[in-house]
């Protein structure tokens, strides 16, 4: 069987290029060079611990051995009983409260500003900074709303009446609503972990929400939801540069976060940016984004934000589609 | 049937891997335990190419045998569920991409010494992705992670352990 | 009754702020608001020394049994509010910055100046901030003077927005903010 394996061709090309993709990027945590390496990531497995006790490094009688501990939920949970994780608290909208305090968010940007114009020396290095900031956000984003909008609205009620005693029911419930069995049996099974918080939104979709493939829709995705979550407002305007193929421009006549700043030379909408590039990147569209001032009559802190795709995005475009 | 499944970053890397296995059921032969990675691997060049299709569940569908085999289900338009992807001597590989492109992959094997080629279920493969999908958010939210990092919390170990053993291990 | 000049002095008796809101007449330079701003920061310790024992602590029991309506400044109309954009209001909701009476804060007891030829009125914050209005008329109404109150208290709201909310802004150095002059003087001209 193992000789039979070596054999097939494909998989084999397929696993040198890989190899050397892989190995070209990101060497330490890369499993299959585990011979190669230094660092030993193996994976979790079933096999007792015991087994595989002093020694260390890779056995071939024994395969793979597990790095995390292959403890069941229960014992998981006596140990961390009375700790939560984030893999405790729900992904509900309504979970965390949906608003935020204007006057607790400048403060809070007001703060990442200066941080950002203490730590450096240039104009330029501070709209980096923020930049930088707001592209972690923006790959949590994506994956986040996604998520969220695939869950059909009115389910997750159990979240509404958590405050009441009989937290187990209704979370058994909402799971039974779905109409799988297995569902019912889960959320039971989660809420004698603790809490009503637990159970799981995805149990409740039925269809994921398609991923974007097209330029044009998760540009439109920024355009609504993301800017919705944000600012509680679609931005006003989705433009294409008339000049360049690769260009787009989002355009916002009011922005919130730069509100109550006086207009400086540092652009503080970078910070905006970031959450742009980090969504698109992340969704497989790379492409830079950089923010520009332009005053009109009626909106003098009107700003637009324009997004240049990289060259291999308009190339799949063409070829895919 | 046991199962060996692994979430793949943006750059090709592991983030987290599981093999799934119960006490009844016969779990994958000690020599073939090491080329479970090597499998999983060689699929995701199939993963990229199906990322970028439309309608990825349906490519093939009505070709009959041609191609890789793949499933026939194909009743709703969702894209991130790939359905199965490939096979390897009686060894069924399916694949979910998340909305950031992670790849989720999963080797699943017979039931019995591999005479049989491995029958995935659809529907609870499905929800299985999706719940480990609304982990991953999870993992996410959370601040101290950074994006195609190994997840070493041994409380998403424990939570797709136990989806495993409730959507896979029947 | 037209507002002359506004002032901002900060705690420790510094000029941080000072705008024009009439072109004509006599002007003090900037000099002479800076000695301006001393001297009042000085009359306003005087003041709070001389106030009587008896009253600051009147005043404070007052405050805390809260509720009595001679301790609280009425609210005066919309005043100011802006008519037409209501979504602008910084990150005060509704129709107006507040619209509720509110206790003095003033500890010295001094909130204002009359002359002959204008009047002069004090808003203390309770962290120092001294906003300062001076008015072309004189007048001892006491309408007059918690309209001015009024006043001084939404320029306090909009410094609270436009100068506390600004990241280059330092704390205690002058306010050089676009936004904060814009809206003080809309809100002065709406009066």
């Amino acid at each position: 069987m193992l000789t039979e394996a070596w054999n097939f061709p494909k998989s084999f090309t397929f696993l040198l290029l890989k190899l050397q993709r892989a190995s070209a990027k990101h060497n330490n945590t890369n499993l299959v060079l585990y011979r190669m390496s230094h660092k030993i990531i193996n994976p979790s497995t079933s096999v007792a611990p015991a087994n595989a006790a002093g020694s260390t490094g890779y056995d071939y009688t024994i395969g793979p051995q597990q790095t995390l501990p292959n403890t069941s939920a229960q014992s998981v949970a006596s140990t961390l009983a009375g700790t939560r994780s984030v893999y405790h608290e729900s992904l509900h909208p309504g979970a965390h409260g949906s608003h935020v305090s204007v006057a607790a968010y400048a403060f809070l940007f007001q703060e990442m500003v200066s941080q950002a114009r203490n730590a450096s020396k240039t104009v330029s290095e501070i709209e980096l900074r923020l930049h930088r900031h707001g592209y972690h956000i923006g790959l949590r984003l994506l994956e986040l709303l996604k998520f969220r909008s695939s869950v059909t609205p009115g389910s997750g009620r159990s979240f509404f009446h958590k405050a009441g005693g009989p937290a187990a029911a209704t979370a058994g419930d909402a799971a039974s609503g779905a109409g799988n069995a297995s569902g019912a049996v889960g959320a039971s099974g989660a809420s004698s972990l603790g809490n009503a918080q637990d159970e799981s939104l995805a149990s409740n979709i039925t269809t994921m929400k398609r991923r974007d493939l097209r330029l044009l829709e998760v540009l439109q995705f920024v355009h609504g939801p993301v800017w919705r979550y944000l600012f509680d407002r679609a931005s006003d305007d989705l433009v294409k540069s008339s000049e360049r193929e690769n260009e787009y421009m989002i355009i916002d006549n009011t922005p919130s976060i730069t509100r109550f700043i006086s207009s400086t030379n540092v652009q503080c909408d970078f910070f905006v940016c970031g959450i742009i590039e980090g969504v698109l990147d992340l969704a497989s569209f790379p492409c830079t984004v950089t923010a520009h001032s332009v005053p009109e009559d009626k909106f003098n802190r009107r700003v637009v934000f324009v997004i240049r795709f990289d060259q291999e995005v308009l190339e799949r475009e063409a070829l895919r589609f | 049937m046991p199962c060996y499944f692994a979430i793949i970053g943006a750059r090709d890397n592991p983030i987290y891997e599981a093999e799934f296995t119960s006490q009844q059921l016969n779990s994958f032969p000690p020599e073939l335990k090491e080329l479970n990675p090597f499998i999983l691997h060689a699929s995701l060049d199939i993963i990229e190419d199906l990322q970028w299709q439309v309608n990825p569940q349906s490519i093939n569908s009505g070709g009959g045998s041609g191609g890789f085999l793949r499933s026939r289900h194909s009743n709703n338009n969702g894209n991130c569920y790939l359905g199965k992807i490939d096979h390897f001597y009686g060894l069924a590989i399916t694949g979910y991409l998340s909305y950031g492109n992670m790849k989720f992959v999963m080797i699943h094997s017979s039931n019995g010494n591999g005479s049989t080629p491995a029958q995935v279920e659809d529907g609870s493969v499905k929800n299985f992705y999706q719940e480990v999908h609304e982990l991953f958010v999870k993992t996410l939210m959370n601040p101290f992670y950074k994006l195609n990092d190994p997840i070493t919390s041994p409380v998403f170990d424990s939570k797709v352990r136990t989806l495993a053993r409730r959507y896979l291990l029947k | 009754m037209a507002i002359q000049t506004i002032l901002v002095i900060n705690k420790s008796g510094g000029l941080v702020y000072q705008r024009d809101f009439i072109k004509t007449g006599a002007k003090l330079s900037s000099n002479e608001y800076l000695i301006l701003a001393g001297t009042l920061q000085g009359v306003v310790a005087i003041a709070s020394q001389v106030t009587p024992k008896a009253l600051q602590i009147s005043a404070k029991t007052g405050s805390k049994t809260a509720n009595e309506p001679s301790q609280l400044i009425p609210y005066v109309g919309s005043l100011g509010a802006p008519a037409q954009n209501l979504s602008d209001m910084g990150s005060f909701m509704g129709q107006d910055f507040f619209n509720e009476s509110f206790p003095s804060w003033n500890q010295s007891g001094l909130k204002h100046v009359t002359t002959d030829q204008l009047s002069m009125f004090l808003y203390q914050t309770l962290t120092g901030l001294k906003f300062v209005a001076i008015s072309t008329q004189s007048t001892t109404n006491a309408m007059a003077v918690s309209i001015a109150e009024n006043l001084l208290r939404k320029a306090y709201c909009l410094y609270a927005d436009y100068v506390m909310k600004n990241p280059f802004h330092d704390p205690e150095m002058p306010i050089k903010c676009e936004l904060f002059d814009t809206h003080l003087a809309e809100l002065v001209g709406q009066l």
